[in-house]
């Protein structure tokens, strides 16, 4: 029997109290690994809810001189990889068709004026049927900006042949339910030709008429308070249609198709060149058998309904991460009901999404109900509004940004219907004017949950499409990178309050790993004295073995054996006691917020063993090579 | 120095790996035990500050949340929210600062032009960065003109001023029958021309009291040790925004965005709790380490005290001879325990230095007991012990 195992068991006293030793050492070091182990687990959740976003100012000059273009600004692509960027939100802006609901328009929350652009193309889209009354031809000059042969853009004057078109209405085809509380009695139209630059009426002739609803003519008036409140104006309200919107010109149509043509005699036409979407259609005896006839069939099968898929229409915003959106930064957008969307969620691509609500008001939705979203391509830009001023006009000197989205049209359905879940409704402005803000139609989705192609054309005239994620406390040494570059002061940061938290968080990490540290320390120390104390007592019978000549070598491996088994147990011991300890401490006073970490322990225990064990080996090696002639 | 005292020098000379060991040892466990005492508290501060550097926003919305821009709510309820009208029942401005608040009224005169009604800068959306405005007040003037009810305002720089009598830039603004002129105490550059900024509480007669209305108002909570309280005290005047609310009782809501604060505080409170449980376990484990190590290494030295106890000293002189070595041991080390833990910023205040010298005692009585072990045996039996 080995002489060293013999040893241990006739001095059981001894046996004990250095495994003991050995067992208490483990335990503290488990314990300190587990905790360090936990807390940076329970901060790195803490720190997972703020979200430290960099957002462009849109003012700022050096934003653009960024290249804000998606092939050269991404910040995190191999060429410009950032530091201290986690990744950026690039948000793509599509169009969506929610089955069996209703958007929300501006004329049901009295908003007016420039406001009717938020509906343009979309709630306000219409056909009637109208009986042209007056056609009065006009001859003006306009200044217009052209590249000239070496490609440099001029502006000249040029001769334009317009006219203005009165109609008396018949019949209302499709018109959204918001608007016909006001009485459509005649419409005025002006300026769009033929493809092939003819005058598309004549007086005495009915049409079929698509465009747009102008929005409700309004004045302001006073209430007992002195808030200004808007009256409809009854002696206009009949007359408003309009067959395309001023800002749907050449090369920036989002209905039509709309081309600036030159005619015979040097004057200029604007034409409509889309061949799916006319803007006029002469009938003869009813709109039902005109609509029934081949030539009716585009009005039937794609304008009437095109004009309906709009009315339950919103945008939708395919994001990575909500919280990176300006107005969620700054807290004007909040979850009202349910939650944001979770990181599972946006890696996952699930079909969830937030709805604002307003919308989730208006068409009865909530928390957990599912809608059926079609994803549509959409154009988007973000055009100058003339700001709306006290008596019912515009002023064109003062303009407010908005963004606007081209209709749903069939032929630009990208997905099919799709059931999403509504995991939350947040609240935010229903319709603000701003380069950053969305309006109530807007539904916000996973990036993911949509694998088609994607376009962000729309980046460069939507500053809010677009945000920086950084990593938690380091936005200055990014701004400082930027700064470095010549891009200082582009961006505006949003820490969520990290910054108050911060210290705190350090704090904890600081303490779990000082924990951990304090164990490791007091473990080498055990091990040094179970190893001294090991070979101070058994140094007599390893000295008696190599007396009575037993090879250094068989006393090395006996040795080394007898108090590897101690030490096993020694740590076996230690690592019950930390888990059991642990767990019970954390799980009894901190309930279940402190995750039970038995597998990483385990590890720790096996690692401790193995340091022991390897410690156990040299310490036998060199106690059974002592000098035993020359020994004190 | 005595004869006794050479000997138990002499002594621990000879075993100098083990009195090194065992004044390490002391000196790990008084450092760990100051270590370990230092974590809490510091941990405890961090998050003292953070509750009280955490600004805790609450947007003023319509009754359902749902708006919080157009709100058309009358100046009395801002006004309780900046303690102009409290009384018992309303205690709301103990509890906020940081009220921004503002309101639009289209003016008559001049036409077009909108006056705001601002609280401070930060009230209105259109003075941020975000939308390129830059402020200059003129000299003598500062932002918190725009708390009182002066009749002082900023306009564009676009815009051509009159003069008063003493020199000063005014304006003359006029709604319906009401006409007054305002003192030009400031400009702003990269904004909308047409919009005049007067402060929140102007009046448009001097030492008047006039209603007016109030379009947005945020604030943040005070004392955040006070959430539940501000909490409370917001909600007799404001309600929760929920979609199902109406409007009649009460026809605005806040909303407290305190989410991932308290997320965070329970966090970082509960790992604190952690924190406290395991301090007192890591310190005993310690102590229990050097009890066991200092029992291990005296009854080790057993044959040592045998030829003493032969050679004719007394019990009590064994027993006291290795109380003294240890104490020595462990004074030693604690000295050097205590520098290291002063030298690594680890004692945060006095009253840790009694605990310490408790673990001494712990660990003294840790070979006292082996000692008292060893001297009550006979030595003839003690000589014949294998160990």
């Amino acid at each position: 029997m080995n002489i060293f195992v013999r040893f241990l068991k006739n001095n059981l006293s001894f046996t004990m109290l250095t495994a003991l030793l050995l067992a208490l050492a483990t335990a503290l070091c488990c314990i300190g690994f587990s905790a360090w182990f936990s807390v940076k687990k329970q901060i790195s959740d803490i720190s997972s809810g703020y979200t430290t976003v960099a957002v462009p100012i849109q003012t700022s000059e050096a934003w653009f001189s960024l290249e804000m273009d998606a092939e050269h600004f991404p910040l995190v692509n191999d060429e410009r990889r950032f530091p201290y960027v986690k990744y950026e939100d690039t948000r793509y802006l599509m169009g969506a068709f929610v089955k069996d609901t209703k958007s929300v328009v501006t004329i049901e929350k009295n908003k007016v004026g420039s406001y009717r652009l938020f509906d343009m193309y979309s709630n306000a889209l219409a056909v009637v049927a109208a009986k042209c009354v007056k056609i009065e031809n006009e001859h003006s000059k306009t200044n217009i900006l052209e590249p000239d042969e070496n490609g440099i853009w001029e502006s000249k004057s040029i001769d334009v042949d317009s006219y203005t078109a009165k109609f008396s209405v018949l019949e209302i085809v499709a018109l959204n339910d918001s608007f016909s509380d006001y009485p459509m009695k005649t419409v005025t139209l002006g300026g769009l030709y033929d493809a092939d630059c003819k005058l598309p009426y004549e007086e005495g002739k009915t049409y079929l008429l698509f465009g747009a609803v102008e929005g409700i003519p309004y004045t302001f008036d006073y209430n007992e308070n002195l808030e200004a409140v808007f009256v409809i104006d009854e002696a206009n309200v009949s007359d408003q249609f309009i067959c395309y919107d001023p800002n749907d010109l050449p090369g920036r149509s989002l209905l039509f198709n709309v081309e600036r043509v030159k005619g015979d005699a040097e004057t200029y036409f604007y034409v409509n060149k889309s061949e799916r979407l006319p803007f006029c259609a002469e009938y003869n005896s009813s709109v039902q058998a005109f609509l029934e006839s081949e030539e009716g069939s585009i009005w039937k099968d794609t304008i009437i309904p095109m004009c309906k898929l709009n009315y339950s229409s919103g945008s939708v915003v395919l994001t990575d991460n909500v919280k990176s959106i300006l107005g969620f930064c700054r807290g004007n957008y909040f979850i009202l009901d349910g939650r944001t969307i979770s990181e599972e969620e946006y890696n996952a691509g699930s079909k969830v999404c937030l709805v604002s609500a307003s919308w989730a008001s208006k068409n009865g939705i909530k928390v957990g109900d599912w809608i059926d979203v079609e994803l549509y391509e959409t154009k988007t830009l973000s055009i100058s509004a003339p700001k709306p001023v006290r008596v019912g006009e515009n002023d064109d000197s003062l303009t407010r940004v908005v963004c606007v989205k081209e209709p749903l049209k069939f032929e630009n359905k990208a997905a099919l219907s799709e059931k999403y879940e509504v995991v939350g409704i947040y609240s935010a402005p229903e319709f603000e004017f701003g380069a950053y803000e969305f309006d109530a139609n807007t539904f916000f989705i996973p990036n993911k949950a949509y694998t088609g192609t994607k376009s962000n054309d729309s980046l460069d005239s939507n500053v809010g499409l677009y945000s920086v994620i950084i990593e938690n406390g380091m936005q200055e040494e990014f701004e400082n990178e930027l700064d470095k570059l010549g891009f200082g002061g582009a961006f505006a940061y949003f820490d969520g309050e990290y910054g108050a938290a911060e210290g705190a968080l350090d704090s904890a990490k600081e303490n779990s790993e000082r924990m951990f540290i304090v164990g490791i320390v007091s473990f080498i120390v055990a091990v040094a004295l179970f190893l001294f104390i090991c070979s101070h007592s058994m140094n007599k019978s390893v000295i008696g073995a190599r007396l009575l000549g037993v090879k250094s070598s068989t006393v090395k491996n006996e040795f080394c054996k007898a108090v590897s088994i101690l030490a096993v147990l020694g740590v076996v011991i230690g690592t019950c006691c930390g888990l059991i300890l642990f767990n019970s401490v954390t799980a009894k006073l901190i309930s279940n917020e402190i995750m039970l970490p038995v597998i990483p322990e385990l590890l720790c225990g096996t690692v401790l063993a193995a340091v022991t064990v390897i410690a156990v080996f040299f310490m036998s090696k060199k106690i059974s090579n002592s000098n035993l002639m020359q020994r004190k | 120095m005595s004869a006794v005292l050479k000997i138990s020098l002499s002594l621990l000379w000879r075993r100098r790996t083990q009195s090194i060991l065992l004044i390490a040892l002391v000196a790990l466990i008084v450092a760990v035990s100051f270590y370990l005492s230092g974590i809490a508290y510091y941990e405890e501060t961090a998050i003292e500050k953070m509750i009280n550097s955490t600004d805790i926003n609450c947007i003023v919305t319509d009754a359902r949340g749902m708006n919080s821009s157009k709100l058309s709510m009358s100046s009395v309820l801002v006004q309780s929210i900046l303690g102009v009208f409290e009384d018992d029942d309303n205690r709301i401005s103990e509890f906020v600062k940081d009220v921004h608040a503002m309101g639009v009224v289209f003016l008559t005169y001049p036409d077009g032009m909108e006056m705001h009604r601002i609280y401070d800068f930060a009230s209105d959306k259109m003075l941020c960065e975000f939308e390129g405005a830059k402020i200059e007040l003129f000299d003598g003037f500062t932002e918190d003109i725009f708390k009182t009810s002066e009749q002082v305002c900023i306009v564009s720089d676009s815009v051509e001023p009159e003069y008063d009598t003493e020199n000063n830039p005014v304006i003359s603004i006029g709604l319906e029958r009401k006409k007054t002129q305002l003192r030009i105490v400031g400009t702003i550059s990269n904004s909308e021309s047409n919009v005049i900024y007067v402060p929140l509480n102007f009046q448009w007669e001097k030492d008047a009291s006039e209603l007016f209305l109030v379009d947005s108002c945020t604030f943040t909570i005070k004392d955040n040790n006070r959430l539940e309280e501000a909490k409370n005290e917001i909600y007799k005047l404001f309600a929760k925004p929920d979609l199902l609310n109406g409007y009649d009782s009460k026809p605005f809501a806040v909303v407290v965005q305190d989410d991932t604060y308290l997320e965070s505080l329970d966090g970082l409170r509960s790992n604190l709790r952690m924190v406290r449980v395991l301090i007192p376990i890591l310190t005993v484990l310690t102590v229990a380490i050097g009890f066991f190590a200092s029992y291990l290494f005296t009854k080790g030295r057993i044959k040592e005290f045998a030829v003493q106890r032969c050679l004719g000293l007394k019990r009590r002189r064994v027993f006291f001879d290795i109380i003294g070595q240890q104490t020595l041991l462990a004074v030693i080390g604690y000295i050097i325990g205590l520098l290291v833990a002063v030298i690594t910023k680890s004692i945060h205040d006095i009253y840790s230095i009694p605990n310490t010298l408790l673990l001494l005692a712990i660990f003294i009585s840790g070979a006292s007991c082996s000692a008292f072990m060893i001297a009550k045996v006979n030595p003839i039996i003690l000589m014949k012990t294998e160990d």
